[in-house]
């Protein structure tokens, strides 16, 4: 093989490269996706107190802090052994189902969901939430900006900030609701649902009255049949918060479904000598290769990943929505990654009704919002869905809670195989014996691994839908074949 | 200053938080947009233009070719802003400066470590002048818009120089140390509503340290409360790693530095 | 250009004021409205109603009332409560008291046997709190102005933080800062009058660059003095009213207490020195 430089993309520097390798045909041999992560959380926590996690680690990200104050949190509760209290927990889930509603809005209106709304073939130029005003009216873009406001401030009520967070703590949660907040918050999720209802609406009267576009989506060049994973809960329905991961197979049939203890029993990371990520993979399939179906264990947690891994969904219109989903796109699973925008609308109406349902819960104004631990910590794991894909923290401590081992499985790093086997697909059909069609090259590349919803796709991606990246083809001897760039400085 | 200035974002090691609270900002005050011209901004715009008066910075340095971006950038701008505590300290991305740089890169990378360049993280001033900083993690919206309009009156931002002790008092919180816990307010800038001792825990240092705060009393303070030596070093280490450095060393003996 | 002056005065009633604050908002009647008297602060007051309470126990260890004068109050308040343990004793200093307890059944005109269960209660608080400074409060203007060089004051700057939190909870202290706000279009705006703290490093600097008082040392040795010394001069009351806030709050026990007894010590040994010389 040849020896090749990779240059990082790093959502922390905000452009990417990717390198694909021809072979001695000339024809695609491989591509290899980039994500280094040069600030090290993993290793510049060692030695630190692990109750700092949720803190340090929701630096990762500023668009989804609130994921990581979680997953940390919950390790910690895990770390500490100690358990919560049943308030706590609803608390826990009410602020993150806040933050959910306002992450999914905002990547489905401004980031990732373009691409959906205004259609694949669209220029770039209109595929940004001004393409989706276009498409959809003023309304929308107002509607975007006060979803994020509302829910930003039910977030700040609830953890202190809107972008990241204060008030996770093993055993609970800083900060108890107030009658007076719960009457705010039941007001910001019923604003929610509505919202949510709209944004359903809105993929009804531009996808789903189409039918050219609906045969784009189920046709098509993005369709990957893998396994697929999402927490769910004790009936199988998509749970963010908490529950047992469930993996199944490109037919649905359930694989594994274990609890988050459980999770190096069922998951391994493969290493490939290009590279120096690590692409998880199902233990119960083994590692194939770059390859799809139900014998390989590549597997990818997404939006779409959720639906298909649960039985359906837990509140009676994102229920609705569930159902309508897979009836128009011919059944579960859906294998067409395009479909994961819609799969975020149907969860954002179902974090808007959960809200609800929390906020109106009587018991959620209880003051009892913590245990304090009194266990001498060993080892914790805590896994929450974050919007990107489910998110494992896992920590190991001394008898003083200072951390001697910490692994990180981000939403992304799921995905490694499956946004390498789709940024090949998307390549493969445009070179052909050493000659690289350059047009439209980017741009399919772009979309194939956009759509899996990684969180790079987030930071890199600028909102009217340029992302920076540079791509360099390399023929059999590592020679540069081509180089392309857009938007890189 | 003119009327409307052309302002430009731009980020490095960062988490892109202060960019997105800038975005945000827009929820309640839209007329941002009337007061400045934004010809750069990569989370938010695909306009690129390289003529701009007002730089705002995001993230820390943290590998050697960035050095030449960031001088390209003071070259261009009248006045350029540190954007965040990773910009104007260093941050979190300095934890990892305590230990031994190759050690971490191989740690990440493996046997591939060699094909990413990095060097210690450090602070934007570090690398290139500046000419102002909004400190916090992230940034607080309020401010930024405060530190806009004051550019835009020909004033330098105003961001407070006291403790965070006086925001927690006019906010009557009873002090954390009374509820039994410890926190850096003391020699910490205010500025923040001081969100941590609100809602739990003592402040960990985001916004940076005041001029002349006396260090020494504030750790003999952290220890008196029962913090071990390797405890202080981790509160302290949070974000001010590269301050701490800088100050001579926090007590680590592997031989790191900022440099 | 139009500017309105906004002064909010809502109608307050202050419940169970101790008698050390009582003297301090003496003081800050006094200090607004000498001079230049500040509206603000003025229409405020004149729209609050004090119900101030005999202090029959010390309310918490730090406090130091008794040494400087402020365990009783005669006059200032509207209402002052008395606890005689079934009963308590009203006194009125003002038309306000007299019209809130107008007509108020619950009341009655005291009996001899009243005045002398006030009488005992009032004895009997006394021995109850201690005197902690080691000297008389009328002594300490004085004593102040012979120890502006003391060292004591290095000794206070090398552990004092700064961190401003014993202005903050002192009631008399009401040092402000005035700032401009405006909003974005730059043609709207607010002058704020805001909190500040003479002991923050940023306080004494002018314009031009200067800060007067650049040293901790120096801004210890300010406070002090205004406590102390300087108040009680320009008014007439005393500065400091023995609450014990700033010492409760103090994270590094710099407590009014100590400093005023450690320089009286050191006044003391200096004297005994000098007359042996």
């Amino acid at each position: 093989m040849q020896k090749i430089m990779i240059d990082p993309i790093t959502r922390l520097e905000g452009h990417g490269k990717i390198t694909l390798f021809l072979n001695d045909e000339g024809d695609l041999e491989n591509a290899y996706f980039q994500i280094p992560e040069l600030r090290g959380f993993e290793v510049f926590s060692l030695g630190r107190p692990a109750e700092e996690m949720p803190r340090i680690t929701q630096r990762i990200c500023g668009v989804c802090p609130e994921a990581h104050h979680m997953a940390a949190t919950k390790a910690l509760d895990d770390l500490f052994h100690v358990e919560a209290p049943p308030v706590a927990h609803k608390v826990r889930e009410l602020f993150y189902m806040a933050f959910y509603v306002t992450d999914h809005t905002t990547h489905f209106y401004a980031l990732g969901g373009p691409d959906f709304v205004v259609g694949p073939d669209a220029p770039a130029a209109e595929r940004n939430i001004l393409g989706v005003v276009a498409a959809a009216g003023m309304e929308a873009g107002l509607a975007v900006i006060n979803c994020r406001k509302r829910n930003h401030h039910a977030i700040k009520m609830l953890g202190g900030r809107a972008i990241h967070p204060v008030a996770g703590l093993p055993g609970g949660w800083s900060v108890a609701v107030t009658p007076e907040m719960r009457d705010e918050l039941v007001r910001i999720a019923e604003e929610n649902v509505e919202f949510a209802r709209f944004s359903l609406q809105l993929v009804d009267d531009i996808v789903l009255k189409n039918q050219a576009y609906v045969d784009l989506i189920v046709g098509g060049a993005y369709t990957t049949p893998i396994h697929y994973m999402g927490l769910v809960d004790a009936n199988n329905h998509v749970n963010f918060y908490d529950g047992k991961v469930r993996v199944v197979d490109p037919d649905g049939v359930e694989v594994v479904r274990y609890a988050p203890h459980e999770y190096t029993q069922h998951i391994a990371e493969h290493v490939e000598p290009f590279s120096y990520l690590k692409f998880p993979y199902l233990k119960a399939k083994g590692w194939k290769g770059f390859v799809g179906g139900k014998e390989s264990g590549v597997y990818a947690a997404t939006p779409l990943s959720r639906l298909n891994a649960a039985d359906g969904m837990a509140t009676p219109l994102a229920q609705e929505a569930y159902e309508k989903f897979y009836a128009t796109l011919g059944g579960k699973p859906v294998h067409h990654t395009l479909a994961c925008h819609w799969a975020r609308v149907i969860e954002m109406m179902y974090a808007a009704e959960r809200m609800l349902e929390l906020a109106r819960d009587p018991e959620i104004t209880n003051p009892n919002v913590r245990n304090i631990p009194t266990e001498t910590p060993t080892e914790g794991i805590g896994i929450v869905e974050a919007p990107r894909g489910t998110l494992t923290h896992h920590y190991a401590t001394d008898a003083n809670g200072i951390l001697t081992m910490v692994n990180l499985i981000v939403g992304t790093t799921n995905n490694n195989a499956p946004i390498t086997m789709s940024i090949k697909q998307a390549a493969q059909a445009l070179i052909k014996k050493g000659e690289v069609i350059t047009d439209g090259l980017l741009n399919k590349i772009e979309m194939a691994f956009r759509s899996y919803d990684p969180c790079f796709s987030c930071a890199t991606h600028s909102l009217p839908g340029q992302m920076p990246l540079e791509v360099e083809v390399l023929d059999a001897s590592g020679n540069v074949l081509k180089r392309l760039s857009q938007y890189v400085d | 200053m003119s009327a409307k200035p052309k302002v430009a974002f731009f980020e490095f090691t960062s988490c892109e938080g202060c960019q997105l609270t800038v975005v945000d900002s827009l929820q309640d005050h839209p007329e941002l947009l009337d007061a400045i011209e934004i010809v750069n901004f990569r989370e938010a715009i695909s306009r690129r233009d390289h003529d701009y008066q007002i730089a705002f910075i995001e993230g820390s340095c943290s590998r050697p070719s960035d050095e030449a971006t960031l001088k390209a950038i003071r070259a261009q701008a009248g006045m350029v802003i540190e954007l965040g505590a990773c910009a104007h300290l260093g941050g979190i991305n300095t934890i990892r400066n305590r230990q031994n740089l190759d050690d971490v890169r191989h740690y990440v990378y493996g046997d591939k470590a060699d094909w990413y360049e990095t060097y210690p993280a450090r602070p934007i001033h570090a690398v290139i002048d500046v000419d102002a900083a909004i400190p916090g993690c992230p940034i607080d919206r309020d401010e930024f818009i405060m530190a806009v309009t004051q550019l835009l009156q020909g004033r330098m931002p105003q961001i407070p120089d006291h403790p965070l002790c006086i925001e927690c008092k006019l906010k009557e919180n009873v002090c954390v140390y009374q509820r039994g816990m410890t926190c850096l307010g003391p020699i910490i800038r205010a500025g923040c509503d001081a969100i941590c001792p609100t809602y739990g825990d003592g402040c960990e240092g985001c916004r940076g340290m005041i001029s002349n705060p006396n260090f020494d009393s504030l750790r003999e303070v952290l220890a008196e409360h029962g913090m071990s030596e390797d405890a202080i070093k981790a509160k302290l280490t949070m974000f001010l790693t590269y301050q701490m450095m800088d100050r001579g060393g926090i007590g680590d003996d592997n031989g790191a530095t900022n440099a | 250009m139009q500017i309105e002056a906004e002064i909010e005065h809502v109608p307050t009633v202050v419940m169970g004021v101790h008698t050390c604050d009582m003297h301090a908002i003496q003081l800050l009647d006094r200090v607004h409205a000498t001079g230049y008297a500040d509206q603000h602060y003025l229409a405020r007051r004149q729209n609050t109603v004090l119900v101030s309470v005999e202090c029959l126990r010390p309310c918490m260890p730090h406090s130091f009332c008794k040494s400087m004068g402020t365990l009783s109050i005669t006059e200032g308040y509207d209402i002052h409560l008395t606890d005689l343990g079934t009963d308590y004793a009203v006194d009125i200093d003002s038309e306000k008291g007299e019209a809130i307890i107008a007509g108020l059944s619950a009341l009655w005109d005291p009996t001899d046997e009243d005045y002398e269960r006030l009488n005992r209660v009032m004895a009997e608080k006394w021995p109850r709190f201690a005197y902690r400074l080691d000297f008389d409060v009328t002594e300490l203007p004085n004593l102040m102005g012979m120890s502006y060089n003391s060292s004591y004051w290095e000794e206070l700057g090398a552990r004092c933080l700064a961190c401003g939190m014993c202005t903050k909870v002192c009631p008399t202290c009401y040092c402000f800062n005035v700032s401009d706000e405006v909003d974005l279009s730059l043609q709207n705006g607010k002058r704020l009058r805001i909190w500040d703290s003479c002991q923050v490093d940023q306080f004494a600097v002018v314009a031009g660059g200067h800060n007067f008082r650049a040293s901790r040392a120096a801004r210890q040795r300010h406070r002090f003095f205004r406590k102390g010394k300087y108040q009680t001069e320009a008014y007439g009351l005393v500065g400091c009213v023995g609450c014990g806030r700033c010492a409760a709050a103090c994270l590094v026990n710099i407590t009014p207490v100590d400093t005023f007894n450690e320089l009286y010590r050191r006044r003391t040994e200096r004297n005994h020195a000098e007359a042996k010389s």
